[in-house]
């Protein structure tokens, strides 16, 4: 049978040696004969040796974090041959060096039970959140305790500050440890429930299955079902790969911008809170000529760096219509009409900016809007253990932090990406079955296409334009125009920064916007 | 002894070398034709570069043992691996058409519609009515083409004629426009905006049959599929033919294409229409789709 290894981690004082006394007393490990504890850490709190002897427990100290060598576990085994071993570890130590050692084939780290003081939890995260960081990323389960004084919504928080860190991370308030029912699922071995092997497995499972279901759909279904989903897929893929150089190229800007703190004249205008920064955010968008699917990750770093949400806001929509690419496909796409070119650009500013000062005059914050704990999404140059210093210490810095923002941002391209391609292959045919006469369902049906059929920004004019045997001009203008700003996979994207209750609400600030920008335009044109 | 492994690392490591491995496959196989505009392929180069780069760096965290990994939700990177793998890219083969089929029937009658800003309307009684209104409004656009006209020329300084079709002079071989893959595109939309200097020209191009449901039994579309971007905004468009050999046409085949341009009434419009048309059968070429070279 397997050596389990348990390991209880926190700082000081936060009531480890209680927990592991506790443990031992009520009974949590009595299957085992021969336990080790390994302390590393002497607390005010103090094993009483006799008692351990009683129970047959083995401790072993550990001064320094220099004697976690690598033969550690393996001197142990010949030692102590023990059939448990539960860890007092250091809070203060890495928790890597720990999980690097080597460890006999029979044995297997278990538990990883992070112990904290809840009345300093949250004040230790904002001043010690590298130290703490990596204990709570690799723990199994948070301990909270001395939480008397705390009501509901409170220990709520405190969970969702660990779930921000890792999802997978179970929490507890701990009131009796004799009764606690997630310490008795992890520390009784016979529910043990280490099943992250059972759980990748399921998901293996599901990912199969669907596979399965798919083919057979295709084998079975509609003749054309095969061709169907492989344009579906061509498409799917085709957005991906043009997407893959201008996420990378925005998340090392973005990395760039959360690591450098300034970032020039632009960004401190805009940061700068005035009025007249209004105006400079929105056609700062003309500098940085690259698609929308690029600015997303550009715009969630700056609203980590914590820049006025209103300020950013104006700068994110405008950006797609003062883009220098995207004002040269509008005049490719409506040679005839050059002058949309203009509007494109005049309605796209306008949209922008009424945003940003509505909200400025709602007073709402970056703080109010975004989604979880900054300090944790943030990446800071610590999280990231560097190795070098200086200059090079700040390439790798940007680096390593664009390795962290390409992965957190693909996920979410993924998945727009999927569901734009399978509505972009159903949906010209749909519009063109809905449309009317009345310009204000042909608007309606142009705001439910912007949203649904993500195209880039640099092309969108191109498809407007294939509308235009069945729609009227202005309706096609909204449409270009509101494109990248409704565009789903640009939402599922922010959604990762932002939370989505504020998206919806933008949504609907910019469809508002637009009624009353083009429904004002189609009176002139 | 074994030793706990930084199980992320890994999984990353793996996603980035797959999809790198993926990307270059496309574009040393040029299967990324089908996927994306070729001004991209720079892009992706470079990307395959810093995944590569992104992948070595990795590699000296592997070591960095971690505890309760979430790696579950880099599943969802198998959703594009698979899909790559499952379906590679075939083009736009046989079966594609029957979808896209619609779409160059719409496309076809879009062009015309560009000088009026009225809806359309395919209503047969009042085709006379927006004929009227078109001719209008052509005359009023004129000024505006004009103005159009001067950006093209600026886009273009050696060129400063005034009828259009004389942009092409330069690719005529015994009086036949050539028209090759690479000025397709613009061609195309020239000889549908500017229908009346093009008539009676002679013109040659590489092009696909297909049927339209609509069209008489001697017509055939010649067209191709265009990309602006990517796969997403591919589109369909042709030009009708007239010929005799209408029978020994099979949809989708590789053919040149030689005649004369004409126009005739389709839904209401008036489009282009090749007749006295001479038909060379081809092997399908290397790249199957026109690709805007316009930025």
């Amino acid at each position: 049978m397997a050596t389990y290894i348990d390991i209880i981690t926190g700082f000081l004082e936060s009531g480890k040696t209680t927990l592991i006394k506790e443990l031992l007393e009520n009974d949590y490990l009595k299957e085992f004969d021969k336990i080790l504890l390994i302390i590393c850490e002497e607390g005010f709190t103090e094993y009483d040796d006799e008692k351990l002897q009683e129970m047959h427990i083995k401790p072993l100290t550990l001064e320094n974090e220099s004697d976690l060598e690598d033969n550690l576990f393996h001197l142990i085994k010949d030692k102590y041959h023990p059939d448990y071993i539960i860890v007092e570890y250091n809070g203060t130590w890495s928790i890597s060096e720990m999980l690097r050692l080597k460890i006999p084939f029979d044995y297997k780290f278990r538990n990883i039970a992070f112990v904290s003081d809840a009345e300093n939890f949250r004040y230790q995260l904002d001043n010690m959140v590298t130290v703490m960081q990596p204990h709570i990323l690799n723990s199994d389960i948070v301990i909270f305790n001395r939480f008397d004084k705390f009501h509901q919504g409170t220990q709520k928080k405190l969970s969702k500050d660990i779930k921000n860190i890792n999802p997978r991370t179970k929490v507890t308030f701990i009131n009796d440890v004799a009764t606690d029912k997630l310490l008795k699922e992890r520390f009784m071995t016979f529910n043990n429930p280490d099943n992250t092997y059972l759980n990748v497995k399921t998901n293996l499972k599901a990912v199969f299955f669907l596979v399965v279901c798919l083919s057979l759909l295709i084998v079975l279904g509609l003749p054309n079902a095969y061709n169907y989903t492989q344009s579906i897929v061509a498409v799917f893929l085709s957005i991906l790969m043009q997407a893959i150089p201008f996420i990378l190229l925005g998340a090392f800007i973005s990395a760039g911008i959360q690591i450098f703190a300034s970032t020039g004249w632009i960004m401190e205008k805009i940061s700068e809170g005035k009025w007249y920064s209004f105006a400079i955010a929105a056609v700062a968008g003309f500098f940085m000529p690259i698609c929308d699917c690029g600015m997303v990750p550009i715009i969630s770093g700056l609203l980590k760096k914590d820049t006025p949400l209103p300020q950013t806001i104006t700068f994110w929509l405008s950006s797609s219509a003062v883009s220098p690419v995207v004002i040269i496909s509008m005049l490719y796409a409506f040679p005839e009409q050059p002058y949309l070119a203009v509007v494109r650009i005049i309605s796209g500013l306008c949209i922008g900016i009424i945003a940003g000062v509505v909200l400025k005059i709602i007073k709402l914050e970056t703080k109010d809007v975004i989604r979880g704990n900054r300090r944790v999404l943030n990446i800071g140059k610590d999280v990231l253990e560097l190795k070098n210093q200086g200059a090079k210490g700040k390439v790798e810095a940007v680096f390593a932090g664009a390795l962290v923002e390409f992965f957190r941002v693909a996920e979410y391209v993924i998945v727009g990406a999927c569901i734009s391609s399978v509505l972009q292959t159903v949906m010209p045919q749909t519009i063109k079955s809905m449309i009317g006469n009345n310009i204000l369902i042909q608007f309606a049906v142009m705001v439910i296409a912007a949203m649904l059929m993500s195209t880039c920004s640099t092309s969108n004019a191109f498809i407007g334009r294939s509308f235009s045997n069945n729609i009227s001009t202005v309706p096609i203008v909204s449409f270009i125009v509101m494109g990248p700003m409704l565009d789903l996979k640009n939402i599922v994207m922010l959604s990762e920064i932002l939370k989505k209750k504020f998206l919806v609400m933008l949504a609907m600030l910019v469809i508002i916007e637009s009624a009353i920008v083009f429904g004002t335009l189609s009176l002139f044109m | 002894m074994g030793r706990k492994k930084n199980i992320e690392a890994i999984v990353q490591i793996l996603i980035l070398i797959a999809i790198s491995c993926l990307l270059i496959d496309a574009m040393i196989s040029k299967k990324v034709n089908y996927y994306v505009h070729p001004r991209f392929y720079l892009g992706i180069w470079i990307s395959i570069v810093i995944l590569i780069l992104f992948a070595i760096s990795l590699i000296s965290k592997v070591k960095k043992a971690r505890h309760n990994v979430n790696v579950r939700h880099y599943m969802i990177f198998a959703i594009p691996l698979v899909a790559a793998l499952l379906f590679p890219a075939t083009g736009v083969n046989s079966k594609d058409m029957t979808l896209k089929n619609s779409d160059i029937t719409a496309l076809n009658s879009e062009e015309n519609i560009d000088n009026k800003t009225d809806t359309a309307s395919t209503d047969s009684k009042i085709y006379n009515e927006e004929n009227v209104i078109n001719e209008e409004a052509s005359t009023a656009e004129a000024d505006e083409t004009d103005s159009t006209q001067e950006i093209q020329d600026a886009n273009t300084p050696e060129e400063e004629t005034s009828d259009i079709s004389e942009k092409y002079t330069q690719y005529e071989k015994n009086g036949v426009m050539v028209i090759n893959d690479d000025i397709f595109a613009e061609w195309y939309n020239d000889v549908y905006d500017h229908l009346d200097s093009f008539k009676g020209k002679k013109c040659k191009y590489l092009a696909q049959v297909y049927s339209m449901d609509d069209f008489k039994e001697n017509q055939f579309l010649a067209g191709r599929y265009f990309m602006v971007c990517c796969a997403a905004d591919l589109v369909g468009y042709g030009i009708t033919c007239e010929t005799d050999i209408r029978n020994e046409l099979k949809d989708e085949e590789w053919i040149t294409v030689e005649g004369t341009i004409n126009e005739y009434q389709y839904n209401g419009y008036m489009v282009p229409l090749l007749t006295d048309v001479t038909i060379t059968k081809e092997e399908a070429p290397d790249v199957t789709y026109i690709y805007y070279n316009n930025y």
